[in-house]
């Protein structure tokens, strides 16, 4: 096993991070803990409503009520410590050491605020001119393949959806950062568009060496693109490591049945696994490991003991009590 | 497609006009006609004998107006045209209560003193309600957004001729630092003309009666402003900007803009509004608009000259809804493109 | 008309429990919100005043013997009017009228504007709907203040004044038109979510989709809604005796505003005589206008305020139990 000691581009220790509502506080993320190489696509998949967003929040410290963060550190670029620098601070790296492309890309522009005007925004809140740094711009439509100018006059809502999210990038790009959240980048868009703006993302991040986090539900789409994956299940990041292991060799039982219940060309007409039942909610959390409930492996330790989590190298980890022996068990269950 | 909109919206409004100003033609015709003839002989006839022949003319004119079948039988549909013939002239006839001058004529001299209070006091309510909107929502939750929003909604709720009554008695009767009433000083023999003293006497008496609508009308733009504005500080689109690194204040002055559009529409018809407003307490500040003389009307039943006041309310009220539609579709760029919800 | 009765019953009390259940979380959404509390309590306030008006004053309200334009004292908490009445009687029986009027208002103000509103929003783009949307067009343009005085005024050729029957009639005819218009769009937003759309295929009866679907899901709108035109109601009534339309045979809020301004009390510091009964207008509009911004509050919870500081205290002092389990803290 090769170990590569390179800083990671963004390293997350032991987060916690709940919402409030009348209830009280609902804890979403439990103890999260991941390093994400720089210079790699690495994508973080999950349900719905698995935590990813309310972890890109965290990491971009955008975290505004009723979110609210228990414990934990980030560290961004290895010196950033983002959850105690103050609003300032984190203004001066947000855009341009750490950008975003989030999840309501269409959403994202301002709709009274011609595209050149959004750019022109976003450079001035930095002291810089619009008209001195053109070809900047010009540059960054191209790169996200606007070869018309045209685009600089129009109005959010005269753009395509494709549009929006490629104009969304090169804005998120103009500061030139060096790493990247996308969250969601290609849903709500169809298939072709789709298609070209994770090849887009895939030439954008070789070109300039991003330290590029996906997020996505689809997790055959970040296996299209990514480097290094990370499988998030209830607030928890149930297996981490790097494309090939988690192709040939996944750690984690959800892992494993998330990639064979997506439907492919050579599944057709097989019985594809299901994931039985819904994840619980964070209001009523299993008491041992969170995907005991569904597990097909569960064995009563998993739903009593907590597992504990396992590294095997840097990056790669896993959290499950009952790796290999579940492996084992596959073929009785699905056979 | 704009165009089209605005067309239609148009032909609306001119339906809603006729509508509005038909009942300054039906209510006459409802009363008993030996009820409004005796009105009418009765206030013309002090003036009768001073005015000379032509009273018999002003009266047939009167008749025909208000319809008082019994000395005036033609059908009713020819009598409308008739009324929509006089009318679409301004001619209203002679005003009762001062008679012979012709309704049109009083109009004509008290609106430009209505609207002398009532454009500075929008303008005024605008600015101020604005800011303190902003400042509102900016501080949402917070003692500034209750004491805000708790002050402006209450001098709302306070009925504004009250507002009035109570500003004359203590800035005007007691402290004498504003004049008591009118719309210049008519005593220090300043004429209405274009000179200095003649204009700062015209500011000078519109201060008290704008304050009060402007105290009057702050809570509308208020919570217009801080309603627009709480909501749009959480979209998504002004996310972007505070991830991007944009500073929250630009992040709100940007919000602040944003939340502006509807309130510059609602503008026009805040005109229209106010001009309600101005009905209330013109009166109180014995100042010579389109309110006082509605009220010496209503008091001495002069239906020509409160007939006239209507038809100016209504149009103003139509067309300052249409203004608003039209600046709607100006000032938002995306109106041009989105789906207009029916009527 | 095929229904059985187990069935009729069965459905009637579906809508019971869909009612209360929105009504209660709207009634708890309200009492949570502290500006609304605020307006709850001042209502309540005013509304005990009034109540004892009803019962006790201290001297008779219309009788004119007293020595006229006294300042307030022990005697006349209130001072006297220019005719010699007593103004605090005055103002304790004087407040019953306009409250209901202003309540009354709102109740059947809304329920024409649920009426039309639902009506014009169910058979939207149909010529019901145009006809329904053009009457509403011209009440909410053409001001019904305007139209009221208008008619009273020639209503005062044949020596008639507005009695608090005809003005409550008079309000409420003409204060529906704003919530008429905004609940057909959402009656339109509603039916275009797909539920209403299958319960109209399944063949639910269109009153069932009212009662149970449209009515429990804009009930924050419909409350908000009745506060709105309450407070148009008593605005409305001030005007009315403003203008001098109303009868004055019993004394009210608004006759003793119409008496004080005929006895030109600003004019001559007799603030007591129409200070106390605007500033009472004033207050109940005031806690109706409280009272639905709590409401708007519950409508959007996206407007919710939190005060984050005091849960990060929380977290600081029970950290350590947070280990594990549900991690809620109360
Ligand atoms: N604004 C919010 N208020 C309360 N709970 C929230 C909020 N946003 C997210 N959550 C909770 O956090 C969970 C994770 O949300 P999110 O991070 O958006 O998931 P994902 O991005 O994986 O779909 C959700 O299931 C929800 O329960
Ligand atoms: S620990 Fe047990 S329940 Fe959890 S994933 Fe592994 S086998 Fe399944
Ligand atoms: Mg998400």
């Amino acid at each position: 096993m090769v170990i590569m000691v390179t800083e990671p581009a963004i390293s997350v220790r032991g987060l916690r991070v709940g919402y409030i509502s009348d209830s009280g506080l609902t804890t979403v993320l439990r103890n999260v803990t991941i390093d994400i190489p720089s210079n790699k696509i690495t994508g973080i998949a999950g349900e719905s409503g698995s935590g990813k967003s309310t972890l890109a929040s965290a990491i971009m410290k955008f975290i505004n009520p009723p979110m609210l963060v228990e414990s934990g550190s980030i560290i961004v670029d290895g010196k950033y410590d983002v959850l105690s620098m103050d609003n300032e601070q984190v203004n001066e790296i947000r855009g341009k050491l750490i950008s975003f492309v989030p999840q309501a890309a269409q959403n994202s522009l301002n709709p009274i605020r011609k595209v050149k005007e959004i750019f022109f925004d976003v450079l001035k809140s930095r002291g810089m001119d619009y008209y001195s740094n053109i070809n900047v711009i010009y540059r960054a439509l191209e790169d996200v393949g606007f070869s018309d100018k045209q685009v600089l006059d129009m109005y959010p809502f005269q753009l395509s959806g494709g549009m929006r999210q490629r104009v969304v990038i090169a804005v998120s790009l103009i500061l030139d950062p060096r790493i990247v959240i996308m969250d969601e980048p290609t849903t709500g868009l169809d298939v072709v568009v789709q298609h070209e703006i994770l090849k887009l993302i895939k030439r954008l991040q070789k070109e300039k060496s991003l330290s590029l986090l996906i997020i996505s539900h689809d997790i055959a789409m970040l296996f299209q693109i990514s480097d290094y994956i990370a499988v998030m299940y209830g607030g928890q990041v149930l297996e981490y490591g790097s494309y090939e292991t988690l192709l040939e060799d996944a750690y984690n039982p959800y892992t494993y049945l998330l990639l064979h219940s997506v439907p492919t060309i050579t599944s057709r007409g097989k019985k594809l696994p299901r994931i039985p039942g819904d994840f619980e909610g964070f209001g009523r959390y299993p008491k041992g490991c969170v995907f005991s409930s569904r597990c097909p492996f569960a064995t009563d330790t998993c739903r009593e003991v907590p597992p504990e989590k396992v590294s095997y190298d840097q990056y790669g980890f896993y959290i499950c009590s009952r790796y290999p022996e579940w492996k084992k068990e596959v073929k009785k269950i699905y056979e | 497609m704009k165009k089209e909109y605005l067309i239609k919206r148009g032909i609306y409004y001119i339906i809603i006009w006729f509508v509005g100003i038909s009942i300054d033609f039906i209510l006459p015709r409802l009363i008993p006609g030996s009820v409004l003839g005796t009105i009418i002989y009765g206030r013309i006839g002090a003036a009768a004998s001073a005015y000379g022949n032509n009273v018999q003319q002003e009266i047939e004119i009167l008749v025909q107006q208000l319809g008082l079948s019994q000395y005036y039988h033609t059908p009713l549909y020819i009598q409308y045209f008739d009324f929509l013939k006089d009318i679409i002239q301004l001619n209203f006839g002679p005003s009762l209560l001062e008679f012979p001058v012709p309704v049109s004529q009083i109009i004509e001299e008290a609106a430009p003193w209505t609207f002398a209070i009532v454009i500075p006091a929008v303008v005024g309510a605008f600015f101020i309600g604005n800011i303190l909107g902003r400042t509102a929502a900016l501080s949402r939750g917070g003692i500034k957004d209750y004491l805000i929003v708790g002050g402006t909604m209450f001098l709302y709720t306070f009925p504004v001729f009250v507002t009035g009554e109570i500003l004359i008695e203590f800035l005007a009767v007691d402290a004498h630092i504003f004049p008591l009433g009118s719309q210049y000083n008519t005593f220090k023999f300043i004429r209405p003309e274009f000179s200095l003293p003649f204009i700062w006497s015209v500011v000078y008496h519109a201060m008290l009666p704008v304050i009060t609508l402007i105290a009057f009308s702050l809570a509308g733009w208020v919570m217009g402003m801080r309603n627009n504005m709480i909501p749009i500080l959480q979209e998504d689109y002004m996310n972007y900007y505070r991830l991007m690194g944009v500073p929250e204040k630009q992040v709100s002055q940007k919000a602040y803009r944003l939340a502006l559009l509807p309130n510059f529409t609602s503008f026009s018809i805040a005109l229209g509004y106010s001009v309600l407003g101005a009905i209330a307490i013109e009166l109180l500040f014995n100042y010579a608009g389109l309110g006082y003389f509605f009220n010496e009307a209503i008091t001495a039943l002069d239906y020509p000259l409160l007939n006239g006041i209507f038809f100016m309310l209504v149009t103003a009220m139509v067309l300052s809804n249409f203004v608003a539609d039209i600046v709607y579709g100006m000032i938002d760029p995306r109106t041009s493109h989105e789906e207009t919800e029916g009527v | 008309m095929g229904v059985s009765r187990t069935k009729q019953r069965e459905r009637r009390f579906r809508i019971n429990v869909d009612k209360q259940s929105a009504f209660y979380s709207l009634l708890q959404g309200i009492w949570e919100q502290r500006i609304s509390r605020v307006g709850l309590y001042l209502l309540l306030g005013i509304i005990v005043f009034c109540t004892i008006g009803v019962f006790y004053t201290p001297y008779n309200p219309n009788q004119t013997s007293f020595p006229r334009d006294l300042p307030p004292s022990f005697q006349h908490l209130l001072g006297t009017t220019d005719y010699g009445q007593d103004v605090f009687s005055q103002l304790l029986v004087g407040g019953f009228p306009v409250i209901a009027v202003g309540i009354l208002t709102g109740l059947i103000g809304t329920f024409i504007a649920i009426l039309v509103g639902i009506t014009a929003g169910l058979y939207a783009d149909t010529i019901v709907d145009r006809i329904l949307s053009g009457i509403t067009q011209i009440f909410l343009i053409i001001p019904g203040i305007l139209i009221i005085e208008l008619i009273g005024a020639y209503l005062g050729a044949i020596s008639i004044k507005l009695g608090y029957f005809v003005i409550l009639g008079a309000l409420s005819a003409t204060g529906w038109a704003w919530g008429a218009r905004v609940l057909r769009s959402l009656v339109l937003s509603t039916r275009r979510k797909e539920y209403i759309l299958s319960s109209e295929l399944i063949g639910e009866s269109k009153m069932n989709v009212i009662f149970q679907q449209i009515i429990p899901n804009n009930l924050p709108f419909i409350a908000s809604n009745f506060f709105f035109t309450a407070i148009y109601g008593i605005a409305g009534l001030t005007f009315i005796y403003y203008f001098g339309l109303g009868s004055l045979t019993q004394v009210n809020w608004g006759t003793m505003l119409y008496w004080s301004l005929g006895g030109e009390a600003y004019l001559r510091g007799l603030w007591w005589w129409y200070v106390p009964p605007g500033l009472m207008i004033g207050l109940v509009a005031l806690s109706f206008a409280l009272i639905n911004r709590g409401i708007d509050r519950v409508a959007n919870p996206k407007l919710r305020e939190w005060n984050i500081k005091k849960y990060y205290k929380q977290i600081k002092e029970n950290n350590g139990d947070n280990g594990d389990g549900t991690g809620n803290i109360s």
